[in-house]
């Protein structure tokens, strides 16, 4: 079963590689640049097996916008991707199941280890 | 009687000319006239007044009763030593000695005796000036002085008085601990003979006098003991008229002038780490764009991915060649370029991030010697370390000296810390002059509520510019893309900042290379976290 992954990252060319890389893992891959634009295909129909997030984002932030893609999207499993090293995890992200183990600071010198990540994320 | 008879012509000798009655009456000074045997047979009104004693109750007594005991047995030896001998002690000359009164009193006073020859007779006559007044104003002069001096020696700073001529007047126990020259070697001597390094503050001392005004001179600095240390050095022109010269203050003020240092260092660390903050989620996102765009060009060009290989069909490509022409102009040489320029880009936005992470949340009480072992072990498999230095060559000696080696402190921080140290002192000794066996001493202290640990190379050590930049953000000695340059710095900023300890370096060119640190047993209330 091929893997759904929605990206969402405001930086066109991290969002394009990191596609890219998934699609190249055999993964079909969405893009949004902000929160909202993610919301918007979900309510348009999208459905996924995956999101990874990026937490600064124009408009609501990456920690809101897990929350309620959980909530609309019961299934989908989110991923953080964040730039800032300094990322702590919310405990209203830990009680919707996001742990430790899958927040990844950027840079990631290896895309392969984030498609791991996704590939058993999904298993969960 | 004849002897009376003689007694009496003898009396009459000193009172029958009105003249010397009149002398004898009117002098300031005590005068006593006694026979070759030191019996008394005159004494005028100013003896009477300074012994106490009437004229009538001592003629015929022996003198030596108006002398303090220890003179009066020295006495009869006077005059029966000058008459049989000739030798003069007193007589004919003078001296001082201590006279005694009749109510007991002493005093001191100017004894000169004067021999009479004259016409069959002959006698003695004693000539006693006091000398107690003299003597009060020397003491007190002296006590003056002595206070005076002590005022002096009392001041933290050195103290040194000095004439017109720049040479020394006065001296203080300071002045002599510091340049080992004695108070009486320094009297006289100029003031550049005696601070050889502060020969231009002689210009200074000319003009405080002549203009009338303090001259200061701040922060000089002055070779001591192979280290520099800085001085203040201000001179006060001496202001009572009349008297020319100054008092020359030196004030060592070495460990303001570090102090001074260290809170400018650590205003830097504290505006790199609220820079890094910001900057590090600005400077990773680049990074990440390059870092799996790099990435995504070695799989995409690469034959193994099926979906390279069905593109490339389409389009009538030989991956085989596209690989091979790839290997010919050296491509991966570049990829693996920019892969190593991220991973170093972003170990020092990593580093950088150190500042503005640490927080006193992750402190726990922490054994220092199991801290500096963990450390000791981490350097001999470190991979950087390897590289260009084989830590196992290395002596390692351990100076433990710790009734308690228990603190509370961030067991990971500081651990960096004591790496950092560890592994700089190994490169070091590794870079320098091979004929010594290189040796690292790792010494614990206790300093009353602190724990010390000096980390002590014998490697090339550093010079005095180095010394005070080491730990600059950004500066490094190391080769480039070795360092990061903040290795010191951070930690720098751990020990003082997050754990409120100090950290010090020590080093003589040539001989190696001491870092100091000072970490609190106890964390005061975790001011970071209210």
């Amino acid at each position: 079963m091929t893997l759904r992954v929605l990206v969402v990252d405001d930086e066109p060319a991290l969002c394009i590689s990191l596609a890219a890389y998934l699609e190249d893992e055999g993964m079909r891959v969405h893009t949004a640049a902000s929160g909202e634009e993610a919301l918007a295909l979900v309510v348009a129909g999208l459905r996924v097996d995956a999101c990874i997030l990026d937490m600064r984002l124009p408009g609501i932030d990456g920690n809101q916008l897990a929350l309620e893609l959980h909530r609309r999207l019961p299934g989908a499993r989110c991923l953080i991707h964040t730039g800032s090293s300094c990322y702590h995890l919310p405990q209203a992200l830990r009680r919707i199941g996001i742990g430790d183990q899958h927040v990844f600071a950027k840079p990631l010198p290896d895309l392969g280890v984030l498609a791991a990540a996704v590939r058993r994320r999904c298993d969960e | 009687m004849k002897e009376d008879q003689n007694k009496a012509q003898r009396i009459r000798f000193w009172t029958e000319d009105a003249r010397v009655q009149a002398i004898l009456a009117n002098v300031a000074d005590g005068v006593i006239g006694i026979d070759h045997q030191g019996v008394i047979e005159m004494f005028n009104p100013a003896a009477e007044q300074l012994f106490g004693y009437r004229a009538d109750e001592v003629i015929g007594r022996n003198v030596k009763f108006l002398a303090a005991p220890e003179y009066q047995a020295d006495h009869d030896q006077y005059i029966r030593n000058y008459l049989d001998s000739g030798q003069r002690k007193v007589i004919g000359i003078g001296r001082e000695v201590r006279g005694l009164r009749k109510d007991g009193s002493e005093f001191p006073m100017y004894l000169s005796v004067g021999e009479l020859k004259h016409d069959g007779f002959h006698g003695f006559v004693g000539i006693t000036h006091d000398l107690s007044e003299l003597h009060q104003t020397r003491d007190e002069l002296e006590r003056a002085r002595r206070l005076m001096q002590n005022i002096l020696d009392s001041m933290p700073s050195v103290i040194v008085g000095v004439d017109r001529q720049g040479c020394i007047t006065h001296w203080n126990k300071i002045a002599t601990e510091q340049t080992g020259i004695g108070a009486e070697q320094a009297q006289g001597r100029a003031f550049a003979d005696c601070f050889p390094f502060l020969h231009r503050q002689v210009a200074q001392i000319e003009r405080a006098i002549d203009e009338r005004r303090v001259v200061a001179s701040q922060r000089l600095a002055v070779p001591r003991d192979g280290d520099v240390r800085y001085v203040d050095v201000m001179v006060y022109p001496l202001v009572t008229n009349g008297i020319s010269g100054a008092a020359v203050r030196i004030d060592d003020v070495s460990e303001r002038v570090r102090m001074e240092d260290m809170m400018i260092q650590t205003e830097k660390m504290l505006s790199v780490g609220g820079l890094a903050a910001g900057m590090a989620h600005e400077i990773n996102n680049p990074l990440g764009i390059i870092a799996q765009g790099c990435q995504n060009l070695s799989r995409r060009l690469s034959d193994e991915l099926p979906q390279n290989r069905e593109a490339a069909a389409a389009l009538g490509l030989d991956l085989a060649v596209l690989q091979a022409y790839m290997e010919q102009r050296g491509i991966h040489r570049f990829l693996a370029g920019i892969r190593e320029g991220v991973e170093r880009a972003t170990r020092i936005v990593a580093d950088m991030l150190a500042y503005s992470r640490r927080s006193s949340s992750s402190f726990e009480p922490s054994s220092l010697v199991e801290l500096v072992e963990a450390t000791l072990r981490l350097a001999g498999h470190d991979y950087d370390l390897k590289k260009d230095y084989d830590f196992r060559r290395v002596r390692i000696v351990r100076d433990i000296e710790l009734a308690s080696d228990q603190l509370l402190c961030d067991r990971v921080a500081v651990e960096q810390v004591l790496l950092n140290l560890v592994k700089n002192a190994a490169q070091a000794m590794g870079r320098g002059a091979s004929q010594r066996e290189p040796q690292l001493t790792l010494r614990l202290r206790e300093e009353q509520e602190y724990l010390r640990v000096e980390v002590i190379d014998n490697g090339p050590g550093m010079d005095a510019a180095t010394r005070k930049r080491v730990f600059e953000p950004f500066y490094t000695t190391k080769p480039v893309g070795e360092g990061t340059g903040l290795g010191l710095s951070v930690a720098y900023f751990i020990i003082t900042e997050q754990h409120r300890g100090t950290l010090q370096v020590e080093s003589i060119p040539g001989q190696g290379t001491r870092f100091i640190l000072r970490l609190p047993r106890q964390q005061l209330a975790q001011a970071a976290e209210a």
